[in-house]
C-alpha cells in the first residue's frame, strides 16, 4: 500500500517534469498547420519561447539550463534549421529572463508582458545574427518581426493557460 | 536554489546559483560549437535529424490533418465572399488557355518532326510521386516543409517537387519514412534558371520571404517583367522546363521572382523521380562538339516540351492526391 508521503513524493518528482514537458510540447508543435499565412510568410507565434519565459519567471528551479539547450536542440532537428540557432535563442531568452526575473515578477501583468516583449527581441536578435552568419550575410528580419507580433498577441492568452499548470509544480516564487 | 536579493534586478548567487551559472555558460558554449561544428559536418548531423523526423512523423501525421482541415474549413467561411470573384477571373483565364492549348500543340508537333530528323533520342516520361504536406516550417528563418513520403516510397535527396503549377522546391533530407522539402524562397534554396523566351540562365537564389531573385545573370541581360522563368536543368538534379515563376520587378541586376505556386497553400506535392541522362557523361566522343552542343539544346527543348507536359500532369493524370502513389503523367 503506497503512503500518502511517498504518494506526495511521486507526484512532486512528475511535476518537476511538468517544465520539461511543456517546453518540448510547445517545440513540437511549432511545424504543425497552425500558422496563419500572410504575404507568403508563415505567421506563428513561438510558443517554445513563451514557455520558457514563464516557467523561468515562475519555477526558475525547474528549468536547468539543460532544459532549455536540448529544448532548443530539438527545435532545430524537428523544423530542419541548422543546429544551434535555436539553442542560442532560447538560451540568451532564458538568460535575460533569469536576470531580471526578479523586477519582472513584482510587476502587474502589463510589467511581465513587457518583459516578455524584451526577452523575445533579444532571442529574435540572437536568431537574426546567428542565421546571418550561416549565411554570410545580413538577412531579411521581416519574419522574426512578424514573429514577436504575433506571440504577443498570444501571450497574454497562453499566460492565463499557463497559471494552472505552474500551480501544480508548487508554490510560485 | 538559494537567492539573496539585493536591489531589484540584481541578484547574488550562493554556490548552488553560481553552478547554475556556470552551467548556463557551458550551455551557451555548447550551442555555439554546434553552429560551428554542424556547418563543418554537416552529414553527422543530417543523419540525427532524419532520425528525428522519421520519430516524430506519426505525431505529424496523426495531429497535423484534423488541425488542417479545421483551419481550411474557417478560412472556406471567408472565401464564400471570393467565389463570385474568382469564378470571373478563372473563366477569363479559361479562355485564354484553351488558345494557348491549340498553340502548344502546334508546337509539340513540330518538335516531334524535328525529332524525327535530326534522330534525337528523347529524355524518359518522368514518374513522380503524390506526397501530402504534413508540415509547415516553424520557424521565422526556415522554410522548408515536411511530407509523408521517404526513402522506402523511393524519395532521395535532391528530387523536384512541385505543385498544381509549378516547382515548389527539392528533397533536402529523406528519412525511412518523411521527408523534408526545401522551398524556393529559403534562405538556402539555389535553382539553376532560364529565362524565356531569351534563353539566358541564371540562378534563383531564396530571400526567406515570398519573393527569391535571380542572381548571376549574364552582363547586359536585359530581363522584361512578366518573363517566365523555368528550370534550365543544368548540373542534371532537376529536370529542364519546370515552370518556376515570373519575373515581377528589377533590383538592381537581379530579377525578382514571383513563384508560379502558391507555397504557402500546398497541401499536396509531386516528387519527381528524374534521372537526367546527360548527368554522367557531361561531354561526348561520338561526334564533333558543335554538333553535341546542338543535340543537347534540342534534347533539352525536346525534353521540356514533354518533361513538362509529363511532370505537371495536365491531362489524364489518375493518381489520387489522398494516397502516395508512383504515376506516370500522361
Amino acid at each position: 500500500m503506497i503512503s500518502r508521503e511517498s504518494g506526495l513524493s511521486v507526484w512532486r518528482s512528475t511535476t518537476i517534469l511538468l517544465p520539461l514537458g511543456t517546453i518540448l510540447l510547445a517545440v513540437l508543435i511549432m511545424p504543425l498547420p497552425v500558422s496563419v499565412k500572410l504575404d507568403g510568410h508563415w505567421l506563428m507565434p513561438s510558443f517554445p519561447l513563451i514557455a520558457i519565459y514563464l516557467w523561468t519567471l515562475l519555477r526558475p528551479e525547474l528549468v536547468p539550463p539543460i532544459t532549455v539547450l536540448l529544448s532548443g536542440l530539438l527545435m532545430d532537428l524537428v523544423i530542419g534549421a541548422p543546429l544551434g540557432i535555436s539553442s542560442l535563442a532560447f538560451l540568451a531568452a532564458y538568460a535575460i529572463t533569469l536576470s531580471q526575473r526578479l523586477y519582472w515578477i513584482t510587476l502587474p501583468g502589463f510589467g511581465q508582458f513587457v518583459g516578455f516583449l524584451l526577452m523575445m527581441s533579444v532571442a529574435s536578435l540572437v536568431a537574426w545574427l546567428a542565421v546571418s552568419f550561416v549565411h554570410g550575410r545580413f538577412v531579411g528580419a521581416v519574419p522574426a518581426l512578424l514573429e514577436i507580433i504575433v506571440s504577443a498577441l498570444v501571450f497574454p492568452i497562453a499566460r492565463r493557460m499557463f497559471m494552472p499548470l505552474a500551480r501544480m509544480a508548487g508554490p510560485v516564487g | 536554489m538559494r537567492l539573496h536579493h539585493g536591489s531589484p534586478g540584481r541578484i547574488s548567487y550562493s554556490a548552488q546559483g553560481h553552478s547554475f551559472r556556470v552551467s548556463l555558460i557551458v550551455s551557451c558554449v555548447f550551442a555555439l560549437g554546434l553552429l560551428f561544428f554542424g556547418q563543418a559536418e554537416a552529414q553527422v548531423f543530417e543523419r540525427v535529424r532524419q532520425a528525428v523526423e522519421n520519430a516524430t512523423n506519426p505525431f505529424y501525421e496523426f495531429v497535423g490533418p484534423p488541425i488542417r482541415s479545421a483551419r481550411d474549413s474557417i478560412g472556406g467561411v471567408f472565401r464564400v465572399f471570393e467565389v463570385y470573384r474568382e469564378n470571373k477571373i478563372l473563366r477569363e483565364q479559361n479562355a485564354e488557355l484553351v488558345a494557348w492549348r491549340n498553340a502548344a500543340l502546334a508546337l509539340e508537333r513540330k518538335l516531334a518532326r524535328y525529332d524525327a530528323l535530326l534522330e534525337v533520342p528523347l529524355e524518359p516520361d518522368i514518374q513522380y510521386r503524390t506526397a501530402r504536406v504534413v508540415g509547415d516550417p516553424g520557424g521565422p528563418f526556415v522554410r522548408t516543409m515536411r511530407i509523408n513520403l521517404g526513402r522506402d516510397d523511393g524519395v532521395i535527396e535532391g528530387q523536384a517537387a512541385t505543385g498544381a503549377d509549378g516547382l515548389v522546391g527539392r528533397v533536402v533530407s529523406a528519412g525511412p519514412h518523411a521527408a523534408r522539402i526545401l522551398l524556393l524562397t529559403d534562405l538556402n534554396s539555389r535553382v539553376p534558371v532560364m529565362l524565356e523566351p531569351s534563353g539566358v540562365r541564371g540562378m534563383l537564389i531564396g530571400q526567406n520571404d515570398s519573393l527569391p531573385i535571380i542572381t548571376y545573370l549574364p552582363k547586359d541581360t536585359e530581363v522584361e517583367i512578366g518573363a517566365n522563368i523555368v528550370t534550365s536543368g543544368h548540373g542534371g538534379v532537376l529536370p529542364p522546363g519546370l515552370p518556376v515563376g515570373t519575373v515581377t520587378s528589377l533590383s538592381g541586376k537581379d530579377a525578382v521572382v514571383r513563384p508560379a505556386s502558391r507555397l504557402d497553400q500546398v497541401m499536396f506535392l509531386r516528387v519527381l523521380d528524374y534521372q537526367s541522362p546527360h548527368a554522367q557523361v557531361p561531354y561526348s566522343t561520338s561526334g564533333p562538339p558543335i554538333l553535341n552542343a546542338h543535340q543537347s539544346a534540342v534534347s533539352t527543348n525536346v525534353a521540356a516540351a514533354a518533361g513538362l507536359q509529363n511532370a505537371i500532369g495536365v491531362t489524364n493524370t489518375t493518381s489520387s492526391p489522398s494516397t502516395p502513389t508512383v504515376g506516370q503523367g500522361q
